[in-house]
């Protein structure tokens, strides 16, 4: 029988909880920087594709407030 | 092919994997991060220590596997601190149903102000309390207070009834888990991680 005090994951990305959801986004934005170094790090095909991607997300913050 | 997380090679089972030393790479083909988050779910359901990349900026396959190459015994490390455990999320907020009109003076705007950063304050202080290993994430004041922590997934019920039941009246307490170990990862990958 499910915990009314502690939301399962699956529960809470229902949507049925806005705060618990926003949570988790700013959980999962935080992300990870594995990207970054090899934006700066690995020439050839993947620092433009990075590269790219790098500028496309900026923005998205920005507009987000992030930045 | 996109990096979802890893595992210890012996429990990848199933999963989608490539093996790198002690390790696991799990991947799946490249498609929604909601895809990807499902994925992350089911592994940390399913495996006894999982180590997620974030569904949003999730590296592909074979930068994946450049990149833990050398850092496999910080990562076998990491596993070993995941084994067992899932991250818990827990949001406090001031539960503003029933309350009143929002002053309009420049007096009683700071008043408010000042309310609401030693409500902040206090609810840090709460959750520190209660959950010493807690990680609390950056706030304002007058914004929720979050925190992520790792735990065993049966404790989890046990501290989400002890913060509910210490939670100070007229403020609002969400727990949500068992997730995948996010946040932990976040800083984890940060640290591992020095721009050249």
């Amino acid at each position: 029988m499910p915990d009314p005090q502690l939301l399962s994951p699956r529960h809470a990305l229902s949507g049925s909880d806005r705060t618990l959801v926003d949570l988790v986004d700013r959980v999962l934005d935080r992300g990870c920087v594995i990207e970054g170094e090899l934006w700066l790090t690995v020439a050839g095909i993947d620092l433009v594709y990075l590269g790219l991607k790098a500028v496309l997300t900026t923005p998205d913050r920005l507009l987000r407030g992030e930045a | 092919m996109i990096a979802v997380g890893l595992c210890r090679a012996e429990e990848a089972g199933e999963f989608d994997h490539v093996q790198t030393g002690p390790l696991a790479l799990l991947w799946q083909p490249d498609g929604p991060d909601t895809d990807r988050l499902d994925h992350c779910l089911a592994a940390q359901e399913q495996l006894g220590a999982f180590l997620p990349f974030s569904p949003r900026q999730a590296p592909k396959l074979a930068a994946a596997c450049d990149w833990i190459r050398p850092r496999i015994a910080a990562l076998s490390a990491a596993l070993d601190d995941l084994a067992g455990q899932g991250e818990m999320l827990v949001t406090l907020q001031p539960d503003t149903t029933g309350s009143g009109p929002r002053s309009c003076s420049g007096r009683d705007w700071l008043r408010e102000r000042t309310l609401q950063h030693a409500r902040l304050r206090a609810m840090q202080d709460c959750l520190r309390d209660l959950l010493p290993g807690a990680h609390l994430l950056p706030t304002t004041p007058g914004a929720p207070v979050e925190a992520t922590v790792l735990l065993p997934p049966d404790l989890m019920h046990f501290h989400a009834r002890t913060l509910h039941a210490a939670c100070p009246e007229g403020v609002d307490c969400r727990i949500s888990g068992p997730w995948p170990a996010f946040g932990y990862a976040a800083a984890l990958t940060a640290r591992l991680t020095e721009p050249t």
